[in-house]
């Protein structure tokens, strides 16, 4: 919402720098977002001089070119070519000597110089109206009267207004600060607040000498109270619609507003002036002499001022003549009714709607208008009288035109103003303040809300009907801290504190353990849209995600963020393919983030930790031989993963079946599946775009961190007999795994054997094709005693014998 | 036998070896299992009587002296090798251990939560998509309220969206307990806004809320003190602005002195001194009634933070996207920050 300064001033005669306004009006909730300065033309004709012209001469070297001698009140004139036709002795005309820059109407402005044209000094320019922004004329210089005198400025002479413009951002609860005369009437509260203006000072009060008319053929019929509590308005006969007066277009440019013609900008400067909006109908388009307030028939239709068709509904609330409809009530014009070049009389509309009636209009339509904006927030049903008059005497003083009715004004139950107590303790403890009971009177007295009746100790305080937001003590409260100031209030200097006992796991501090340590293992956390494609869940891994469960916004920005993802995988693959084309090859990510599904008409949100390593598993190095990212590297990362959460051990790993992956496994605990991981499918690689091999892992976060049990660690007595290591190396099928032949060993002896490692991995000419040797490594150890050659012999044996008969192990 | 006692002891005392190795070679071929020490030793008791005593003494001197001239040759190597810089180059790049990055969003969100652990303040966790009355009705937000405008949200169905702020999990907490209730709600956050350099359509927030008997509006500026001076150094003041938000009353805007020139007025605060961070104010009684609390016991304050917004302060980021872009050119810049 823009306010002028100089509209401020005219409410209330204060004289202070613009920059203390613009804070002052923030301290108290008025927000200035932005301050500039305005002219009312561009420019504002600054440098511009008045001059007269002493002689004219014809140019030597061109015909159409004067020499002239213009006075522009210095010692000597100046010689100034000028090219115009109507160039004579005597004028009185506008002078842009060097140095001066110029707006004209049309293309860029400029600065004058001293010129040489055809061989003759120039000293400036004589201007016309196009050339210095004051109207469209360029037939010739433009002439002023002869009275003017020589060396007055331009923008004294033009009047040319220059105004401070102030940008509020104005929060939904201050509806009473809706235009110029409720912020001048909030800023004045704080001036005296200040004691920057003595407690005396009044706002410009307004008198109207308001003249009534009977007219009994004109009637008004309000068939909804609740939505229009109040409708006011009167006739005016006799007008000529035409262009406003300067001070008018030039108050309303100020603001940002078009110029249209008189009448309506009247009505526009009362709704900007003090906050009300008016609406104009043109008296002949108002059949059978009346105006109806009902609600509209369902599915009928209405074409609004801009000539867009529009459907209503039955909680439209529509001002009617006899016969149809003409005006969205509160929110919009019709196209018929409005007054335009051709209209002669008028009916002028003041109302109080409903605020939620016209929000919800307004809302339907997808209207917003400088109406509906204020009607919604509430107005004052007070006003309605004074904003009319007001109108009125303006409509009367600028459009011609006389009064053809009486005031109507049709408020059959009376808005009352709102009556409550307040407790001056209480509002000091909320606010934290130790104000005298006295002192918060005088604020309120200032804010013009009423006290009724008073203790020592409470007050009981009357409302004025302009602010709709102030209902209980709280409110007060808050006005009080407003005007005394929020920063006024001292910080206590203990602390105010109470103590949250809670022994459940912390699962932020794991999730950041567990992020930390795939820092050091050199991951880099992303963190990705949770909106996105709705192509990903249909054409990315049908047997995954599936579309009868995906969440889907109703109003979506763009197709690329239309649904809830499924899976974090996407956008991991998202973020490797774009840091490959930032030429990024080697890529180790991960990403603590949400799934969303809908299953059973229940919103499903589920935590993942997800993985995914592409290129090298470390950039090129001296130390490391150079190695693709693998399988195997990702199972480490998740094994330490498992580790630090104390899982490792009740983690099983069997073939995952999940189509995402080339080739992958699931780890379960418990037999609930836990963790996905492989090697990402050509098919979801293509969805994304990326040729290179991904490897990836989701971790189902909500179903791992379950099985995370928070203390289970107890000390155990060190072992202090020695450990005993002894290796076979092993002839097996390709087809039996580490797993199985680790299962078998432990399986073997329970009580001595500890573990079991894998050393080396062969496959070659002498292993045959179908056939590979693992070196196996087992670690031995008794509580009790040091192991005898004799005890590891015969464990060793039945471990042997066990692999010979399950898999056709040989030793090599 | 005192012949080859004397005989070795010469050889020992000739002896100079240049490795390690042949060092090792010298031990075992005199002090060794097999070696010509031990040898002698084991023939002491072939030795006669009279002379076992002389015998004894000079082959435990010879014993003592290849041990001492083993240690010692053995310093002499080592110390060589170390002086030696011709052999191995020590200034190669040493052995990579590659390090990450912690999303900056996370660094800050860390940072923030820790500063209000630190005052007692638990961490409290909701869903982001959230019903009508989570996320507008209890907070206040009447049905066909322009407030209702003052946050661009992503619908579901009429009466489920994307929470547009963590507010949503203050009014959980409070109604799954009584007060004293003091928390910190951080996560993620949805706007209907279109995508640019100021704006996102998902963002992240921590706001918080306490909750007890006789919580003022000084104890609200008092906690907002200590945070931004332990965020942004203990010089940083704030300055509150009235504002409006319908589940606190009253309602503040809170700037902090410019990150970057301390308030003298730069680019970045528009030449104001001031940056504005965060909304808050004291919890309005509706929101306590409609979360079962009785106002007129109990009152308490919440504010609201973008962890963005922070993070953008702290680390001078110019455009929102690089948040969610994740170029890990980006990303890696924060190595160093502390978690």
């Amino acid at each position: 919402m823009k306010i002028s300064y100089n509209w401020l001033k005219s409410i209330i005669p204060i004289d202070l720098p613009s920059d203390e306004v613009s804070k002052l009006l923030t301290d108290i909730g008025l927000e200035v977002e932005k301050q500039f300065s305005y002219s009312s033309i561009d420019g504002g004709l600054e440098g511009l001089i008045i001059g007269e012209v002493k002689s004219v001469s014809q140019h030597p070297n061109a015909d159409r070119l004067k020499i002239t001698s213009v006075n522009v009140g210095e010692q000597e004139p100046y010689q100034i070519i000028c090219g115009a036709p109507n160039v004579d002795k005597g004028q009185k005309v506008v002078v842009a000597l060097p140095g001066t820059t110029i707006h004209p109407i049309n293309g860029d402005s400029f600065k004058i110089k001293k010129a040489k044209i055809r061989g003759e000094v120039s000293y400036g320019m004589i201007c016309a109206e196009d050339e210095i922004g004051l109207g469209s004329d360029h037939d010739g210089i433009l002439v002023l009267e002869e009275t003017v005198n020589v060396g007055v400025l331009a923008k004294d002479y033009f009047k040319i207004e220059n105004d401070d413009i102030f940008e509020i951002g104005l929060t939904p609860n201050r509806a009473d600060a809706m235009g110029h005369f409720g912020v001048a009437r909030d800023l004045l509260v704080a001036l005296k607040f200040k004691k920057i203006v003595p407690e005396s000072l009044m706002l410009k009060p307004f008198n109207s000498e308001h003249f009534q008319k009977n007219n009994s053929n004109f009637t008004i019929e309000v068939q909804s109270t609740k939505d229009c509590p109040r409708y006011s308005g009167q006739l005016i006969t006799g007008i000529k619609i035409d262009e406003s007066p300067q001070w008018l277009k030039n108050k309303l440019k100020s603001i940002g507003l078009n110029p249209i013609n008189n009448v309506v900008d009247i009505t526009n400067y009362v709704l900007h002036d003090i906050g009300h909006p008016l609406h104009a109908f043109d008296l002949s388009q108002i059949e059978g002499n009346k105006i109806i307030v009902k609600k509209a028939t369902h599915n009928s239709s209405f074409t609004t001022l801009d000539s867009t068709k529009r459907i209503l509904d039955e909680n439209d609330l529509m001002i009617c003549n006899a016969n149809k409809p003409m005006c969205i009530a509160g929110v919009f014009g019709g196209l018929e009714s409005g007054v335009t070049e051709k209209t002669s009389s008028i009916f002028i509309e003041s109302a109080y709607f409903n605020p939620h009636t016209i929000r919800k209009s307004a809302k339907r339509h997808g209207l917003n208008t400088d109406a509906s904006f204020r009607f919604e927030r509430g107005v004052d049903p007070e006003i309605t009288l004074l904003a009319l008059q007001k109108a009125v005497d303006l409509i009367l003083e600028i459009a011609g035109g006389e009064i053809a009715s009486s005031i109507i004004d049709h408020y059959p139950e009376p808005i009352q103003e709102k009556l409550f107590d307040i407790s001056f303790s209480k509002i000091n403890s909320l606010c934290g303040t130790s104000l005298p009971g006295n002192e918060m009177l005088r604020i309120l007295n200032y804010l013009e809300i009423k006290i009724i009746t008073q203790s020592d100790s409470t007050a009981t305080v009357q409302v004025p009907s302009y602010r709709v937001d102030i209902e209980r003590e709280v409110d007060i409260a808050e006005e009080i801290l407003r005007i005394y100031g929020f920063n006024s209030v001292d910080e206590p200097i203990k602390m105010n504190s109470s103590i949250n006992f809670n022994n459940e796991l912390n699962g932020h501090f794991i999730k950041n353990k567990i992020s930390n340590s795939l820092v050091h293992l050199g991951l880099t956390e992303i963190l990705s849209n949770s909106l996105t494609s709705k192509n990903y869940v249909v054409n990315g891994a049908p047997s995954t995600f599936n579309e009868n469960e995906h969440v889907a916004l109703l109003n979506p920005l763009s197709g690329d963020t239309a649904v809830m993802r499924q899976s974090l995988i996407f956008n991991a693959l998202e973020v490797v393919n774009f840091n490959h084309k930032n030429g990024e090859q080697n890529i180790r990510i991960f990403e603590f983030g949400k799934s969303y599904k809908k299953i059973d008409g229940k919103f499903l949100e589920q935590e993942h930790l997800v993985l995914a390593l592409a290129g090298l598993q470390n950039e090129e190095h001296w130390f490391n031989s150079k190695s693709a990212v693998s399988y195997f590297q990702l199972n480490g990362i998740i094994s330490h993963v498992l580790e630090t959460l104390g899982l490792k051990k009740r983690a099983q790993y069997s073939t995952s079946k999940n189509t995402i992956f080339e080739e992958g496994m699931s780890v379960s605990i418990e037999k609930e599946l836990v963790i996905e991981l492989g090697m990402a499918s050509a098919q979801l690689k293509t969805t994304i775009g990326i040729k290179d091999a991904v490897y990836i892992a989701n971790i189902y976060w909500d179903k791992l961190f379950n099985k995370v049990s928070g203390n289970d660690i107890k000390f155990k007595p060190i072992v202090k007999y020695p450990k005993v290591h002894r290796d076979l190396s092993m002839l097996i099928d390709n087809s039996v795994s580490f797993e199985d032949l680790k299962n078998t060993a432990l399986k073997s002896n329970k009580s001595i054997l500890k573990d079991v490692h894998l050393f080396d991995i062969y496959k070659g000419k002498s292993t045959g094709d179908d056939k590979k040797s693992y070196a196996l490594r087992f670690e031995l150890q008794h509580k009790e005693h040091t192991l005898t050659e004799k005890e590891i012999d015969a464990v060793m044996h039945t471990i042997q014998s066990n692999f010979a008969k399950q898999f056709n192990a040989t030793l090599r | 036998m005192l012949d080859k006692v004397k005989e070795i002891q010469s050889e020992v005392a000739d002896f100079n070896a240049q490795s390690i190795e042949k060092l090792e070679a010298f031990r075992i071929a005199y002090l060794g299992k097999k070696g010509k020490v031990t040898l002698l030793f084991n023939e002491f008791r072939n030795v006669p009587n009279d002379q076992k005593k002389e015998f004894g003494a000079q082959l435990n001197v010879l014993k003592k002296t290849i041990q001492s001239k083993i240690i010692e040759l053995k310093e002499q190597i080592g110390s060589k090798k170390l002086n030696s810089k011709t052999e191995i180059d020590l200034t190669v790049p040493p052995q990579p251990y590659e390090l990450g990055s912690r999303h900056p969003i996370s660094i800050v969100k860390n940072e923030i939560i820790e500063i209000f652990s630190n005052i007692g303040f638990s961490i409290s966790e909701g869903p982001e998509i959230e019903d009508d009355w989570h996320n507008f009705s209890a907070l206040n937000f009447p049905e066909n309220h322009p407030a209702r405008d003052m946050q661009d949200t992503f619908f579901i169905s009429k009466d489920i969206a994307l929470r547009t702020h963590t507010s949503s999990v203050q009014v959980r907490e409070m109604e799954k307990r009584q007060p004293p209730i003091r928390t910190i709600s951080p996560g993620r956050v949805f706007r209907n806004e279109a995508i640019s350099a100021r704006a996102h359509c998902f963002f992240h927030q921590v706001e918080g809320l306490f909750i007890d008997k006789n919580v003022s509006f000084g104890d609200l500026k008092q906690t907002l003190s200590y945070f931004t001076k332990q965020m942004f150094g203990d010089k940083t003041k704030i300055r509150l602005r009235p504002s409006y938000f319908p589940f606190t009353e009253p309602s503040a805007e809170v700037d902090v002195s410019c990150t970057i020139c301390s308030g003298k007025g730069c680019n970045v605060c528009k030449y104001s001194g001031w940056l504005e961070i965060m909304g808050c104010g004291m919890v309005d009684p509706n929101v306590l009634d409609n979360c079962k609390i009785d106002s007129k016991i109990y009152t308490g304050f919440a504010f609201g933070m973008g962890i963005e917004r922070i993070a953008q302060l702290k680390y001078q980021v110019n455009d929102l996207r690089l948040y969610s872009e994740n170029d890990l050119r980006f990303l890696g810049q924060f190595k160093s920050a502390n978690i």
